[in-house]
This record gives structure tokens, sequence and C-alpha cells, in this order.
């Protein structure tokens, strides 16, 4: 061999090196920025990648204002302008309300009817008689069978509202708002927002296990996991790389236990009771406020049902866990979906 | 096969060692952020320790033990935060809501940006 050989056979392998190395090592060059605080009632991580961390800082701290606000505002028990509604809707049955308040119910009534009432943010009585209306959680016993039943059989929902301008009318007594089932996925899509406005094109709203993802981490997308709803560590696992918002509904958040058996917030307005068909959903959306409805009337929808809601949702990317573990995926989330355990049962359904 | 196939060989054997320090070498964290109402603090996971932070409900108890961080006890109702096991890699995290205390476990190349539940 000669060294001109040599040389050239050498410079192949360093330049092949290279690229590998130097491929993977990108990774990490930009800033990499994540604050952690309280908001929404729950722990939110903020990261954001590839922006300089004077400038994330402050984006990240207007994001957290922007999800202040939001908590302050559509709070289910602490005052704000949604006790302030409730209380007019139930001294008179008219209410005034805000351009931004008048979207949310219209947002609201458009989730709801397509879920078929599942997800309800009219049937606030009914979270409030379980107790969830409290930063505690409650212990129980579960409310009495006939104050359930008083307040299902009276059908509370959006369809009761009537709006015209800024002015909410409602024809049923029964009728209080609790936006608990949507308002994080409002929050965190209008906290992405703010970020992109302030120049940050790479980030990560996390809010207590929901969260919306938006651009990449560098070379690589962002890689989202998936709790595993029965057992420490993940269940599943998934990237990103547009814009999406991954919601997660499960009835391991919050509940209580009493005489041995579990009773978790997400209740199904049609029964009274929390929904016990699935041990968790996961359902990804473009609009993180539709993810988050669709999480909650998912989790209420029973197996029959559940298809015919996604669809009337325009879901295409939904998994659910059963009781028993085994798994449902829709076609899309299948393609896309990683098990880091894998389920006694896996079916695929076309949505 | 000549001095040179060799060099070659080396140099080749040199680079998938470096490639695989550089992918799989730090799966591990090395710090790990606890943060309470009180502020942050960091705590390295090399080396063993137990300790006690303060929240509004009273004493959270941690433990570090062989690169990795638990919640051992916290007045809480749920227990999630103790539920939730030994936490060692990058991107990893736990939290005990009530008593406003969370550990994120903080390294290089997470395994995820995010989890959800």
């Amino acid at each position: 061999m000669t060294v001109r050989r040599l040389t050239g056979r050498l410079m192949a392998t360093l330049a092949l090196a290279m690229t590998l190395l130097g491929g993977c090592g990108q990774e990490n060059t930009e800033p990499f920025t994540q604050q952690r605080a309280y908001a929404l009632g729950t722990l939110v991580d903020i990261s954001v990648y590839g922006a300089p961390p004077e400038e994330a800082g402050s984006a990240i701290q207007a994001a957290f204002a922007e999800l202040d606000r939001i908590h302050q505002r559509f709070h289910a028990w602490q005052p704000s302008q949604l006790t302030a509604l409730n209380k007019q809707l139930q001294a008179g049955g008219v209410a005034q309300a805000d351009p931004e308040l008048i979207a949310l119910l219209q947002t609201a009534r458009k989730l709801a009817e397509q879920s078929g009432q599942r997800f309800n943010p009219a049937a606030g009585r009914l979270i409030a008689l379980w107790g969830f209306h409290s930063d505690q959680l409650p212990r129980g016993p579960p409310p009495e069978a006939d104050q359930l039943q008083a307040i299902v059989k009276q059908q509370p929902s959006l369809a009761d509202i009537t709006i015209d301008g800024t002015t909410v009318t409602s024809r049923n007594p029964a009728v209080q708002f609790d936006f608990g089932a949507f308002a994080k996925g409002y929050a965190i899509g209008r906290a992405a927002q703010i970020l992109r406005q302030q120049g940050v094109n790479h980030a990560i709203v996390n809010a207590g296990g929901d969260l919306i993802a938006f651009g990449r981490r560098g070379q690589r997308p962002w890689r989202i996991g998936i709790r595993h709803p029965r057992e420490p560590g993940l269940l599943a696992s998934l990237t990103i790389t547009g814009t999406e918002a991954v919601f997660t509904s499960g009835d391991y958040e919050r509940f209580y236990e009493y005489q041995g058996r579990r009773y978790h917030h997400l209740i199904d307005p049609r029964s009274g009771y929390p929904s016990r068909h699935w041990a968790s959903v996961t359902v990804i959306h473009e609009d993180a406020t539709t993810a988050d409805a669709a999480a909650t009337a998912l989790m209420i929808a029973g197996p029959d049902q559940w298809q015919a809601v996604a669809t009337a949702m325009h879901l295409r990317q939904v998994m659910l866990v059963r009781n028993d573990l085994t798994v449902v995926l829709s076609q899309a989330m299948a393609g896309r979906l990683q098990f880091e355990v894998t389920p006694p049962r896996v079916e695929v359904v076309e949505l | 096969m000549t001095f040179a196939d060799r060099i070659v060989i080396g140099l080749a054997v040199v680079a998938i060692g470096a490639l695989y320090a550089l992918l799989w070498g730090a799966e591990n964290g090395e710090m790990v952020e606890i943060y309470t109402a009180g502020g942050t603090l960091e705590v390295p996971l090399a080396q063993d320790s137990r300790f006690t932070v303060d929240g509004p409900l009273g004493a959270t108890r941690l433990e570090v033990h062989q690169g990795r961080i638990r919640f051992v006890d916290s007045p809480c109702d749920n227990r999630q935060c103790i539920h939730a096991g030994w936490l060692e890699r990058p991107g990893e995290s736990a939290a005990c809501l009530p008593n406003r205390v969370s550990i994120l476990v903080k390294g290089k190349n997470p395994l995820y940006d995010a989890v959800s539940f």
C-alpha cells in the first residue's frame, strides 16, 4: 500500500468517525433552559431549546405569568371570573362574561356536543359534591346516591346555555361550570403561543403530566414517555417534531380510597359516579384544549362508545389502557408508539 | 493484511469505542435537583446520603443510594411520591405536590424530555 492510499483510508475513516460523532455531539451545542414552578394547581416544567438563556428565561416567565392568569380567572372553587358566572347563573339564570370566557364556553359547548356530553363542564355540581373542589383530597365516604341522582336527573349541560354577545343565559338551574377537564389544555396552549411570540422555536410546556411540545431538541425530536398506570416507570414512549399536545387521564391521578374502593375525579356526568372503564387514556392532538377534553371524554366513554366519541371529536391518535392492562391503540398511534413494558395484549383499531 | 490495514482497523475500533462512550456512557444522572417551598438545592447522585427537607405539611425524607434517589417518607395522603420508587436517569422526576417537594434527575442526554401521566 502506498503512503497516499494509506492517507486516503485514514482520512475516510476519520471523516466517517467525525460525521457520526459530530451528529451526536451537536445535540447539546445549543443552550437548553428548564424552569419548574407550581402553576395551574400542579407542577409545571417549561423546557426551551436553542434560545439564549436570558431570552429563554424571560419567555418562560411570560409563559408562567399566562398560566397564573388563566388559573386565577377560571378557578372552579376560589373566587374567579368563573365562580362569579356560576353565582349569577344560580341567582337568576343570566350572567355577563367577557370575550375570553365567552370564547371558552363556545369551545367547550362544541367539544361537549361532539363527546355526547361525556365531557361536560356544566356538571360542576357533581365534582363539588364528590369533594374534589378542594386542594386537599376528600377522604370519603362517597356522596349519597340520591344526592348524586338529583343532579344527574337535571342533566345540566352546555346545551342549556344561550350566548348572546356577552350575555349568558341558562335554562337549567343545575348548570354550574367547572373547567377542570379542559382549562389546563387551554392554558398550556396559550403558554406555547406566548413562548413562540417571544421568539422560542423549540419548547415543551409540561403541566403535571399533560404537555404541549413544538420544534425539536436540536438534532433529535422531543422524546415523550407515557407513564404506566399501575407501576412506577413508563408504559410507552414516542417522539414529537411538530406541534402536538399529549394528554393522559387516569384513575390514579386524583383519587381517594374508602373501604377498599377507589374513587377518582373523572366523574361520569350520566351516572354521577367515577368511570371505571379504563385505567388511563392518552390522546395526542395538535390543539391542547381538544386533547384535554378528549382524554376526559374517552375515559368516561365505555368500550362500546369510545370509537364513536373519538370519531366525532376528530381524534386520530389515542391509547386506552384497560384495568387488566390490555391496550387499545388507534392505527395512527400504533404507528409511532413504542412500548417500554409489553402489555398482555394490544388491539389496533382504525379511527 | 498490511500494516496500513491494521492502522485503519485500529482507528475504527477506537472510533466505535468513542461512539459507545458518547451514546451510552452517560446514561445515569449526575445530579438531582430538589425543589422545595423554601428554594432549590442540588445533590450529587454519586454520594450516598439521607436528608430531610421541609414543606408546608412537614418533613419529607429522601434517600440517595448507589446513584439513585427516592422519597422515603412524606406527610401526604396518596404517597404517590413514595410509590414513584427509585429515580436514576436524566429527566426522571417525582413530586409530593401537597408538601411542595419535587425532584428532577439532571444529566446531559435525558432519555425523555417529558412524561405524560
